[in-house]
């Protein structure tokens, strides 16, 4: 087995032993974390990819440890691709290994947007529902999605827009959010 | 007549995580563990991470290291490999399933194109697997550490 001081007095000595270290962890867990969410959406690699605008075999190699050098816009599309947030943080590293440690694929299970209480509707998660969580009370029951379709933007008046400087009729025009003559810029 | 049947619920049973040991020789020695001493810190750490992923995670089948049960010869011994990218280089891992949760991993390798290397590693993985079945060779628990 390592010996684990002399891996801490390495990492605390070179730079590129802290890289490899971080590496070996992100490249174990993203993958994880991508086939887990997949496999929790019930979605092929093909969907995920059809979702992510990305091809099958570039799921594949995702899913699989070391096999593709992240970048931040891949993981962006993924995320929202799967309907989770993403949070890139720069951390001590025993708050790495903490969450190296505390990650099972099997129990990963971020909620997807549409059930997310707690972003749909801050007010209700916060206080509205007794003793249990918004995104409890709400997911599965179907709340969150009549909420959803409840919703409607709110309308906003129409405010008289002016700029002396256009031509007349304009402004008229752009109050009423139309174009007073398609082609002319 | 779908609405008469009769389900039978089946108590689930609770997932006790995988446990991972290394072949060994009756003289004690163990090949996988030198194999790891060879590598780089990076592939060793790799191996780690991926160890104590796998640990977790119930279905094999959802092992992102996992690939294959092998063919041919090593077929007969229920040989399968798991394997991760590290440093330009494909690594692969033998290893067998043996009772309920357990995982003896038997040789290590890398390979590039269709080479391995070593190149007998997977003649070394079938030797190994039969040693365990004639009794000839024996296992040792693999410490994946929680603090590395």
């Amino acid at each position: 087995m390592r010996d684990r001081s002399a891996l801490i007095s390495k990492l605390l000595r070179e730079r590129k032993s802290r890289e490899s270290y971080i590496r070996s962890k992100l490249n174990v867990l993203l993958p994880s974390q991508i086939r887990g969410l997949r496999l929790r959406r019930e979605m092929k690699q093909e969907e995920l990819g059809n979702e992510a605008e990305m091809k099958q075999s570039r799921i594949s190699a995702m899913e699989r440890p070391g096999e593709v050098s992240f970048n931040i816009e891949t993981l962006i599309r993924l995320a929202a691709a799967l309907r989770v947030g993403l949070r890139v943080e720069f951390v001590p590293f025993s708050d790495m290994l903490t969450w190296e440690n505390g990650f099972s694929q099997d129990s990963f299970s971020p909620t997807p947007i549409e059930n997310d209480a707690d972003f749909i509707q801050p007010e209700v998660a916060r206080g509205k529902v007794d003793n249990i969580s918004a995104n409890t009370a709400l997911r599965g029951s179907g709340a969150i999605t009549e909420r959803i379709e409840e919703f409607r933007p709110p309308r906003i008046p129409p405010t008289q827009f002016h700029d002396p400087m256009l031509p007349e009729g304009w402004n008229e025009a752009i109050s009423r959010n139309a174009r007073p003559c398609a082609g002319i810029r | 007549m779908t609405h008469n049947k009769k389900v039978i619920e089946f108590p689930q049973s609770k997932f006790t995580s995988w446990a991972f040991e290394d072949f060994v020789y009756p003289n004690r020695t163990n090949p996988v563990e030198s194999w790891c001493e060879q590598q780089t810190d990076e592939v060793q750490e790799i191996l780690n991470s991926a160890l104590k992923d796998m640990a977790k995670t119930e279905s094999h089948l959802n092992w992102t290291t996992w690939r294959r049960f092998l063919r041919g010869e090593a077929r007969k011994h229920r040989i399968w490999e798991m394997g991760f990218y590290a440093e330009g280089r494909q690594y692969r891992i033998f290893g067998v399933f043996a009772g309920s949760k357990v995982v003896i991993l038997l040789a290590g390798c890398y390979h590039k194109g269709k080479v391995y290397e070593p190149h007998d590693a997977i003649e070394t993985a079938i030797k190994r697997a039969k040693a365990l079945k004639e009794g000839t060779g024996t296992t040792n628990a693999r410490q994946i550490s929680s603090d590395l």
